[in-house]
Order: structure tokens, then C-alpha cells, then sequence
């Protein structure tokens, strides 16, 4: 779960050009729910994701992730939750780079990066199999800079990146698991150390039996290796990590057709992943479209907020008419 | 024909002097190319490298250790700048001429004086044997050139390319953008500082002086290296070696000029300035101008 507890933020605090971007704001987000974020300019949809990211540090109040606070915790840090993707194309990836490169950078998010090789052969040929399905043919310009791709091509890549990420290492399971339980954190941390020791020495046994059966080294070690991936993979289901997609206008530089395609494989990719997203978008009928719930900024507060069963019955007409009856009271209140 | 034959008996000279530039000016490289951070700190550290080596080697070091000192010495200048600028919020070209002046006094002190010859003897390279110093300059810049090669291909040294590629793409993929700057900054004025020691050596004396201008052939290094590579494809090795060689024929040009009978060394310092003018306009006067030029006679053609 994601929250917002009262976070207020103010630009160029003291001066004339004072502006209070997030009023007391405060939501919770469920694991797994697709927000879909609309307002006008200024009204605070954008600082909201920035705060998220850790771009910006609200004045007040705190972002915390299944109650966890991680106001304090600075950007780079926090990429390990967070995926991005910008409005401006150029932003989502590094021009200069191929998008080889950009992918095996995004790949390593969240983790140490040490000094092997970038990319190995296997990766490459993994992400030419994640490049197919985009119909961009961008699986035959693994080399290419990304700065001479179209935009959509450049948001396409990125929103792939978004997926990627480094497997966290068991230590790191372990840490995430009491750490971000929801529960009695203690226990948790009983749990999770417990499997961990428990799957171990099942693994290690097995090592034992391997190594002392007559079979040939290269067969050992082949079996060895497959006792340890299976111990790996029992593991990680204790990952409770997944990456939050931050999604800030990211069709609103993209004609109407690529932004389309684009929309249609954030769909995708979240569903296939079932990842938290938080989309801001200018479009009233991308807004119904996409998503399951609807959050609505009004001058740095949330003025509405949709469930699923609520926005299937939103047209975009009632939207408009919503942000009149806000401004309308507006009005009121200063006369 | 006097003056080709002077000219031909200095290309060894100009060989020796191109290459250890070129080695310094691959530092540069770094900074200007991959980081997109314009780092004046080098004036000052291509003095600092010669500095320190001098001392070292008129105290009897191992002129292989004191390579590496010098080299050390030019990263924690570099180490200065970065901390200037990503902790106390100074942009990065005044972090550079900041550390820049602090190396002045630092290089005096270092020195004693303004000026420390080294003795020859022992000396890896000397102006006195040019055919010997090639080899071992060429041994030194491969050796350079493998390493840096490998560590911007490795995870590590691409997330230093993707921070000065785009910092903000960086972050938001848990890259600490500033440590990288630090790295990078450490290991480009380790190199500048390495090609001062070189120049040192070679000439046999460490001056206070020796920096000053450094960035301007630097900068000469790379843009010519850059236009002769652009034929040459992207690899990055490749675009590293050409660097040298941008070296070689910078201070090739700038022999020529200096050879003219009867030219005032006092415009040797202008006429550099002139020649990095004339290689950096190249490729903008190409593109506006003369690409303005041909457009303009296409449609008259076409008119007719």
C-alpha cells in the first residue's frame, strides 16, 4: 500500500511568487490498483508523482509505503520501488546510449552495479524477446542511440525499462519482507528468516547427497546448480517488492495514434504485471478508459476520487462538469 | 625547403609531445564528452602531475611510483571540483576554475619554485631519444586506453556514461548521479595529471607555467580526434585513439606555424587559440553556412 499522510508542498516559499502546490493532501493506494490522475495545470497532480519519486521532499507531512516512511529516503534509493516515465521522450532514457545499454542500465535498478560486462548474451537475448511483441522493430536496432528514435518508439522502450529491475538478493527479501510487513513485524521477521534457514539446508543436503554420489564433476556441478535455482526460486515468493508505476502525462508529447499504441501497451504491461500504477494524464476519456479508480486534483487538493464501480458510470461531459462546479466555488469563496 | 626540412626533423618531437597531450587530453574526453561537464580544474592539474613528479623523482623515487603519485595527486583534484560542485551547489564551471586557481599556490608549494629541472637520468622518455619515448608514450596511451575502455563497458562505468547522458533518467534508475560525477572527475584529472608528468619528464623540467592553456589543446585534441572518427564508426576504443592522434596533428599544426622564420613566440599562445578557433567553427560553418550555401545554389539550379 502507498500513502499519503497530509503532505503539503510549496513552491518558492516567501516570496511573491508563492504557490502552495499540495493542500494537506492524503490517499492510500492498494497494491495492484491503476490510478488514473486528472487536473488542471498547477493543480498538483505532477508534484504529487514528483514527491513519490523523491524528486521533491514535501514540507509537511509523510509518503509511506505499506506504513512505512520514506519521506527521508533520497531518489536513486527509492527507484527500487518506483519506475518512471516522463512526459518529454527525451527524458525516459539516455540519448547518447543504445538501447541495448538503456535497457541493461534499467536492469540493474535497485542493485549494486558492478564491474562485469553491461550486458551479458543471455540478457540480449532476453530483451530482444521483450522488444518482439512492441511491433516497433526495435529488437534489430539493439544499437542504435536511442536520441534518433521517435518519440513513441523512446516512450515504448522506457515503459519497458520501467519493467526491469534487479532481482533482490535474498538478504534483501529478507529485509523487504519485515520491513514492509503489514502486520506484527516481529513475527514477520520470525517467518521470513525461518523459510529462508528452512529452504537453505533443504538445498544444502542436497548439495551434500550430490557431492557425495559417484556421478562426474561436470554432472555435480550441473546438479548443483539446479538444486540452488530451485531453492532460489521457492524463495522468492516471500519477494514482496514490485515495482510502483509513476506515469506523468507520458502520451501528452505523442500524436494521437502513436499515443494510442502507447496507452494500449501500458495497459499491457501493467495487467501482465500486475503492477500499483499512478497515471496523470490531460485526457478526460483516457482517464475513464484506463484504470480502476479515478483521482480528481483540484488548486492542490483531491476534489474526487473514484472507485472502479463509480468510474465505469463517469462520462467525460460529467468530468467537465465537476472542474466547473469546483471552479464555481472557488469563485464563491473568494467573493 | 629549409623550412620542410626543419619541419620534418621536428615530427619526431611532434610525435613524443602529440601523444602525451593526447594522453592528457583523453581525460579530458571523459569530462567534456561523457559527462557533459565543461572541467576547467585541468590547467591546474596538468601542472599539479608535473609538479609532484618532479619532486618525487629529485628525491629519488621510482619514476614508475611516481607516475602513479601524480596521477593520485591529479585525482583528488578532480575529487575537489566534484565536491565544490555537487555539495555546495557551484556550478561546474566555476567549481573548475576555482580548484583551477587553489592549484596555483598548491603548485608552488609543491615546487618551491617556479621552475625544477629533473635530471635524465633513469628518465623513461627525453627529448634527447624520441625513437625510445615513442614506443614506451604508445605502450602507456594503449595501456589507457584498454583500461577505460573496459571500465565504461563494464555495469559500473555505464551507469557513469547514463548520469552525464541524462541525469534525470539516471536517478529515476537508482544511479546516484553525483557519486558518478566524483568518479569521473577523479579519473579525468588523474589522466591530465598523468600527461603532465609526462611532459615533464620529456622535457626535463616541471614548470608552474606548463598548464596554462592546457584545456584549449584538450579541447583541439578531441574535436579533430572526433572529426577524423566520425568516418571511422562509434567504437569507443577507437574514438579514444583518436584522441592521440588529434594530439599529434594539433601539435603538428602548431609547429608548422611556429616554425615560420621570423614568428614571435609571444603569438604562439594566440595562434593556438586561432587553430582551436578554426577546428571547433568547422563543423557549424559546414552545417549553417555552407549548408545555407547549397541549398540556396540547388534551387537555383532546379530554376533553371
Amino acid at each position: 500500500m502507498l500513502s499519503f499522510k497530509n503532505v503539503n508542498k510549496v513552491f518558492l516559499k516567501g516570496t511573491p511568487d508563492e504557490k502552495h502546490a499540495l493542500k494537506d493532501v492524503s490517499f492510500d493506494i492498494k497494491d495492484g490498483e491503476f490510478v488514473t490522475i486528472i487536473g488542471g495545470n498547477g493543480s498538483g497532480k505532477s508534484t504529487t508523482l514528483n514527491i513519490l519519486a523523491g524528486t521533491f521532499k514535501p514540507d509537511g507531512g509523510s509518503v509511506l509505503l505499506n506504513n512505512v516512511d520514506i519521506t527521508d529516503i533520497n531518489e536513486n534509493t527509492r527507484a527500487r520501488y518506483f519506475s518512471r516515465v516522463f512526459q518529454d521522450p527525451r527524458m525516459g532514457t539516455a540519448g547518447t546510449m543504445s538501447v541495448l545499454e538503456n535497457l541493461a542500465i534499467a536492469s540493474r535498478k535497485g542493485s549494486h552495479r558492478g564491474f562485469s560486462w553491461y550486458v551479458s548474451k543471455t540478457e540480449k537475448e532476453k530483451y530482444k524477446a521483450m522488444l518482439e511483441p512492441l511491433h516497433l522493430g526495435l529488437e534489430n536496432r539493439l544499437s542504435a542511440k536511442t536520441e534518433v528514435l521517435s518519440g513513441g518508439q523512446r516512450q515504448a522502450l522506457t515503459l519497458l525499462m520501467a519493467t526491469l529491475r534487479a532481482e533482490p538478493t535474498h538478504k534483501q527479501i529478507i529485509s523487504d519482507y519485515y520491513t514492509f510487513s503489514m502486520g506484527d513485524k516481529e513475527q514477520a521477521k520470525v517467518e521470513v528468516t525461518n523459510a529462508y534457514d528452512e529452504y537453505k539446508n533443504e538445498y544444502l543436503e542436497k548439495k551434500n547427497e550430490i557431492l557425495k554420489s559417484n556421478l562426474s564433476r561436470v554432472e555435480k556441478k550441473a546438479k548443483i546448480k539446479e538444486a540452488y535455482a530451485e531453492f532460489d526460486k521457492k524463495f522468492r515468493k516471500y519477494d514482496l517488492t514490485k515495482q510502483i508505476l509513476l506515469l506523468d502525462e507520458h502520451t501528452a508529447a505523442l500524436d494521437p495514434k502513436t499515443a494510442k499504441k502507447v496507452l494500449d501497451l501500458t495497459n499491457q504491461i501493467v495487467n501482465e504485471n500486475h503492477l500499483t500504477t499512478l497515471m496523470v494524464t490531460h485526457n478526460m476519456r483516457d482517464a475513464l478508459l484506463y484504470g480502476n479508480r479515478l483521482i480528481m486534483f483540484y488548486e492542490g487538493k483531491i476534489i474526487h476520487d473514484f472507485n472502479a464501480e463509480e468510474k465505469k458510470k463517469l462520462t467525460s461531459a460529467d468530468l467537465l462538469r465537476l472542474f466547473d462546479e469546483a471552479d464555481e466555488k472557488l469563485h464563491d469563496s473568494e467573493n | 625547403m629549409n623550412y620542410f626540412t626543419a619541419l620534418f626533423n621536428s615530427l619526431p618531437g611532434v610525435v613524443n609531445l602529440g601523444i602525451i597531450y593526447g594522453i592528457a587530453a583523453i581525460g579530458v574526453f571523459i569530462t567534456f564528452k561523457i559527462l557533459d561537464f565543461a572541467d576547467l580544474t585541468v590547467d591546474g592539474s596538468f601542472a599539479t602531475g608535473g609538479a609532484v613528479f618532479a619532486v618525487l623523482t629529485v628525491a629519488g623515487v621510482n619514476i614508475i611510483l611516481a607516475l602513479i603519485v601524480a596521477f593520485l595527486a591529479g585525482a583528488i583534484a578532480g575529487l575537489i571540483t566534484a565536491l565544490i560542485h555537487c555539495y555546495l551547489g557551484i556550478p561546474g564551471i566555476l567549481s573548475g576554475i576555482l580548484t583551477q586557481l587553489m592549484l596555483w599556490s598548491i603548485n608552488l608549494v609543491i615546487l618551491g619554485k617556479a621552475n625544477q629541472p629533473i635530471s635524465s637520468r633513469g628518465a623513461l622518455i627525453a627529448s634527447s631519444s624520441t625513437g625510445t619515448s615513442i614506443g614506451i608514450l604508445l605502450a602507456i596511451a594503449a595501456l589507457v586506453v584498454g583500461v577505460l575502455y573496459w571500465f565504461f563497458g563494464t555495469r559500473y562505468g555505464a551507469s557513469v556514461r547514463s548520469a552525464g547522458s541524462n541525469p534525470a533518467m539516471s536517478k529515476a534508475n537508482g544511479i546516484s548521479v553525483n557519486n558518478r560525477k566524483i568518479i569521473a572527475l577523479m579519473i579525468s584529472n588523474g589522466l591530465v595529471a598523468l600527461g603532465g608528468a609526462l611532459f615533464s619528464q620529456y622535457n626535463g623540467a616541471a614548470d608552474i607555467n606548463n598548464g596554462r592553456g592546457f584545456i584549449v589543446i584538450a579541447l583541439a585534441a578531441i574535436i579533430i580526434g572526433g572529426a577524423i572518427v566520425k568516418k571511422w564508426g562509434k567504437n569507443f576504443a577507437i574514438q579514444l585513439s583518436f584522441v592521440l592522434v588529434g594530439g599529434i596533428i594539433y601539435y603538428l599544426v602548431y609547429q608548422a606555424i611556429a616554425l615560420i622564420n621570423g614568428i614571435n613566440t609571444e603569438w604562439l599562445k594566440m595562434l593556438s587559440a586561432v587553430v582551436v578557433v578554426i577546428f571547433l567553427a568547422i563543423p557549424y560553418v559546414k552545417s549553417h553556412y555552407f549548408a545555407d550555401w547549397k541549398s540556396k545554389h540547388n534551387r537555383k539550379k532546379e530554376a533553371k
